[in-house]
Order: structure tokens, then C-alpha cells, then sequence
């Protein structure tokens, strides 16, 4: 699949991170009890940002979950792991593309993307730490279906 | 996208009047919302599809069973998120043959609609990406032919004359995997050869 995020092109294996959460979505959404909060709200989402900040703020949510999210989920699944994981190094290929649009200068952080990310940012920082990991962690279907409309 | 709430009866209650109430709550928002047309139903089932016919947004719903003055905890659904769990519908199907070749064309399915007042939605218009996996299979020959297309035609061509052949197309879109609903199976035969019409006259 090929994400169009202005004049960054990357392409990307998006149907098997898909189906690779699908594995886990129902058990992780499960533990989110905190129903009446969104972190990646529709009018953050990357398809309705401006092409040209597309790729920051794609960036910078992928490091939330690298960073933040995947590194600090607790499970003791062997299963949840394992996808976990793969998810993991999915994230990090992307972000490693989108690393060179940035040296490229096709990855321009503007008023758009820092002020969409402080948003999701802020959210996340609301609610209790690991509270906050399981919601974000619940949300990639979110997030994916965000990148599977900028493709 | 047409959504169905199906739950069974309490256990060891089978033929004693119970009757139940459905909420749903949209993902983010702040309290459960009744569905009138579900409340006290002795009804198993409870269409949100009205409730729900935003699809990118995602959805819990939860009903309770009462018995006279008694009344169960709620029972709560995962949380739904229509736009990545609906089952797609199969296209409507016309076939056309020729002397070696069939001509199939499809018309992607519609999406929901409250009232037919609505104006009508092309499953395509939904999903832009969506493509179509057309098989197509001759009991003859037992040969079998796949072939994805994107846009809503196709000709299949170097057939033979005069003879059966039998399609199935399902709709298919990006995203986690979905159940298919393959289309009923269509069968048509090609036309004779003309030319060995002329040589035996």
C-alpha cells in the first residue's frame, strides 16, 4: 500500500498490521473501561490534516506508540506479546521511510501537525499511565484506518 | 450498513415472558442513549442500524431482561466499529455472452437506508478502494478462471463456442479480514459458432 502524505511517498504492508491487531483488538479494547474518552478524536485524524503536515504528524504518533504505548503495555499473553512485537517493528520500518523524506525535507513540521499531535498528546496525558497505554493501544484501528485513507 | 443486535434468553427461562431493554453509546461520548423502539421488548433481537449509520465512528450496546418486578445486570457488546466489521454485500451481476467471450458487469451493492426517500449509497462510494474477485467456472471443462477488477466491468475472452459457463464475484475492501458474502452462482452459455453454421448449410 502506498501512503500519500504530500509530497512524501512511502509504501507500506498496511493489511498485515491490520490483520495483526485484528488478533488482538477485541482482548485489548476489552480492558479500556474508560469508554466516554477518545485520544485520536475525527477531527485529528492524519486524512483531514493538510498534505503538507501529514507526514510530522504521522511521525510523531508513531513514536507516541513506540515510545509510549507498545513499550509500556503490560500482558503476561505470550500471544499479546508476540503481536505486540510485530506491530512494533512495523511502526519502526515506517517511521525509518518516513526518516527520509524528513532528510529530504518533504517532512515539515507546521502550525497544523503540532498543534494536532499537542491535542492527542494532551488527551493521552489525562488519563492514568497505563489506562492511557491500553486506550492508545485500543485505538489503532483508528489510527490504521487513518493511514488506509491517505493511501 | 445494516446492524443487528442478537442476544439469547437467559438460561432456564425458555417460554416465561421476558422482556428486555437495548442502550447503545457512541465510543468517546459521554452516556447511553435508549432505543425506544427496544425498550421492554420481548423481542431477541434490536436494530441499531439507524444508531450506528455513522460508520466511522464505534459503538458499545448493552441490553438487560426483566421479569416482573426483577431485573438482570446489563449485558454489554465489544466495542463495534462498523466501517471495519461490516460484511459487504455482493454486487448485482449481469452477464452478456458472445460467440467466445462473456461480458460480466457489476453494480456494487447500496449502503443502508433509513427511508428509500434517502438517497442511495454505493458501497464504492463507502469504500473507494473496493475491488471486486470475479471466478468464473466451467463445469465442462472443469477449468476455473479468477480475476480481481477494479472498475465494474470485465470481458472474458478465448472461451468456446456453445458452451456453459458459471460465475461468482465477491466484493472485497482493504482492511482487516472480513467474512465474504460471495454473490449467488450465474450461469450463461456462450453463443454457437456461426462460421461452422455456414459450412454445414
Amino acid at each position: 500500500k502506498t501512503l500519500r502524505l504530500g509530497s512524501c511517498v512511502i509504501s507500506t504492508n498496511l493489511q498485515k498490521i491490520q490483520s495483526t491487531f485484528s488478533e488482538i483488538r477485541d482482548s485489548v479494547q476489552a480492558e479500556d473501561r474508560n469508554i466516554d474518552t477518545r485520544i485520536l478524536s475525527k477531527s485529528l485524524s492524519l486524512q483531514d490534516t493538510e498534505p503538507s503536515d501529514q507526514c510530522c504528524l504521522l511521525r510523531r504518533v508513531l513514536r507516541l506508540y513506540l515510545e509510549r504505548v507498545f513499550k509500556n503495555y503490560q500482558t503476561s499473553d505470550p500471544h499479546t506479546l508476540r503481536k505486540i512485537s510485530s506491530l512494533a517493528n512495523s511502526f519502526l520500518t515506517i517511521l525509518k521511510d518516513l526518516r527520509l523524506c524528513h532528510d529530504r525535507k518533504t517532512c515539515h513540521c507546521g502550525e497544523e501537525a503540532a498543534e494536532k499531535y499537542g491535542q492527542i498528546l494532551s488527551h493521552f496525558e489525562e488519563l492514568a499511565p497505563q489506562a492511557a497505554v491500553v486506550k492508545t493501544l485500543g485505538e489503532l484501528d483508528i489510527f490504521l484506518q487513518w493511514l488506509e485513507e491517505t493511501s | 450498513m445494516k446492524n443487528v443486535l442478537h442476544w439469547d434468553p437467559p438460561e432456564g427461562l425458555t417460554g416465561v415472558e421476558v422482556l428486555y431493554t437495548v442502550q447503545y453509546f457512541i465510543y468517546g461520548q459521554k452516556k447511553w442513549l435508549d432505543k425506544p423502539e427496544c425498550r421492554k421488548s420481548n423481542r431477541t433481537y434490536c436494530d441499531l442500524s439507524a444508531e450506528t449509520s455513522d460508520y466511522e465512528h464505534q459503538y458499545y450496546a448493552r441490553v438487560k431482561a426483566s421479569r416482573k418486578a426483577t431485573c438482570s445486570k446489563w449485558t454489554e457488546t465489544g466495542r463495534f466499529y462498523p466501517y471495519l466489521e461490516t460484511q459487504i454485500g455482493p454486487p448485482a451481476v449481469a452477464l452478456t455472452a458472445g460467440e467466445k467471450s462473456i461480458s460480466v458487469v457489476l453494480t456494487a451493492s447500496e449502503k443502508w437506508r433509513r427511508t428509500l426517500e434517502e438517497g442511495a449509497v454505493s458501497m464504492q462510494q463507502v469504500y473507494p478502494a473496493l475491488v471486486y474477485n470475479v471466478s468464473m467456472y466451467s463445469p465442462q471443462s472443469h477449468r476455473m478462471w479468477w480475476q480481481c477488477v477494479a472498475n465494474g466491468s470485465l470481458v472474458v475472452p478465448w472461451l468456446e463456442p456453445d458452451t456453459l459457463y458459471c460465475v461468482r464475484v465477491e466484493a472485497l475492501v482493504p482492511g482487516p479480514p472480513r467474512l465474504p458474502l460471495p454473490s449467488e452462482k450465474q450461469c450463461i452459455s456462450t453463443l454457437k459458432d456461426q462460421t461452422q453454421e455456414w459450412k454445414i448449410k
